[in-house]
């Protein structure tokens, strides 16, 4: 597992999740804090290239050796395309989470989502909170 | 079996868990129990059931070629991990639901996935040491894969002599968690065990309690749990 970090061209989400923009499209995935609470993970059971997440909403389940667990939107959109690789190989979500470890692609539709959004230091402090 | 609900009116002095009657019933019927506190539970609440008739429990996501003429039910879980085999004689479950911001409000809380399973495992480790069963200490255990979960190892597994003793598994939905398991008091039926190792191919491993050389009361152990989940809460509170 990568050493912990918090990208500084990331967006952060209250639930944990990391978000990396990309025009009117985002990437979605769980940060390295995430990865590292569930433990290693050995499956994801994930949504299809065309449906819609909506903000603050599941959209997916990780199961790791420890637990099942939704995992949570940060934005609202539909997606077009899915890290179909973790089908096979799950566990590059602890091995990568910012890189092979991404989960889903989202072309957004509400892009006032993005002020509910962290920067990589307001989310470390938002952890420090604990 | 189970002798009856174990509650504030049995000597157990417990105010933040909710005690849920005791249960006898089918896999099914567990499970949607299970699912709806998993749902709706709004405040700490526990249960102790039985299965009958027998059933063998599949993790969530776990995939698994079902024969037909299979000698018990089978169903699935809401939380994760491998296949347990259920059924009265030689095991019972249990299962504790936490409603948000039970285990803390802090920004790691809703995501710490450990401290559920050190509540619950940890209750239970302490009743079974209370009642004169020596654990091992798994915690440098590698983790042990196997399609069944009593054959795997985990780091919070409760194992006393190298047999796993509680198989526990978790579920966290919309900040609600699921802590259910499996208390193994003793290898199943050969004719289950057979059907089981056919279904998934791997060989059985197990023999619960029994192998410990320690007569555990059931009901013993659950007052014990509960007691120790009632002050493991409390801590919790006073430090929040």
């Amino acid at each position: 597992m990568a050493a912990e970090s918090y990208p500084q061209d990331l967006k952060y989400y209250k639930e944990h999740d990391w978000v990396r923009l990309e025009g009117d499209e985002a990437v979605f995935g769980i940060t390295w804090f995430a990865q590292d609470a569930l433990g290693e993970i050995v499956y994801a059971d994930l949504p299809d290239v065309g449906d819609t997440v909506t903000a603050g909403a599941p959209y997916g389940e990780l199961e790791s050796v420890k637990a099942v667990s939704d995992v949570f939107a940060p934005l609202s959109g539909e997606i077009t395309d899915v890290n179909a690789v973790l089908e096979d190989e799950p566990q590059l979500v602890n091995e990568d989470c910012y890189g092979e470890g991404w989960i889903l692609r989202v072309r957004l539709s509400d892009q006032a989502e993005l002020e509910s959004l962290m920067d990589a230091e307001a989310y470390q402090k938002f952890l420090a909170e604990a | 079996m189970l002798r009856g609900p174990l509650g504030a009116e049995d000597g157990v002095p417990v105010s933040l868990v909710k005690v849920l009657p005791d249960a006898s019933a089918s896999g099914g019927a567990q499970m949607a129990l299970d699912d709806g506190l998993l749902q709706t539970v709004d405040q700490v609440m526990a249960r102790r059931y039985a299965w009958a008739p027998p059933a063998l429990s599949l993790g969530k996501f776990q995939a698994v070629e079902l024969k037909p003429g299979l000698p018990f039910d089978v169903v699935r879980r809401p939380s994760g991990g491998r296949a347990v085999l259920h059924g009265e004689g030689f095991e019972w479950s249990f299962a504790v639901a936490f409603p948000p911001r039970a285990l803390g409000a802090g920004r790691r809380a809703g995501a710490d996935v450990a401290l559920p399973y050190e509540l619950v495992a940890g209750a239970f480790a302490g009743a079974l040491r209370d009642l004169g069963v020596t654990l091992d200490d798994a915690r440098g255990t590698p983790y042990q894969r196997s399609a069944l979960c009593f054959a795997s190892v985990l780091r919070h597994d409760l194992m006393s002599r190298g047999e796993k003793l509680v198989a526990v598994a978790q579920a966290r939905r919309e900040g609600r968690v699921l802590v259910h398991g499996s208390v193994l008091e003793r290898r199943p039926p050969d004719e289950l065990v057979a059907a089981v190792e056919t279904l998934l191919g791997e060989p059985w491993e197990g023999d619960g309690l029994e192998a410990t050389g320690v007569v555990v009361d059931a009901d013993r152990l659950w007052r014990g749990v509960l007691l120790r989940l009632e002050a493991g809460l409390r801590l919790l509170k006073e430090a929040s």
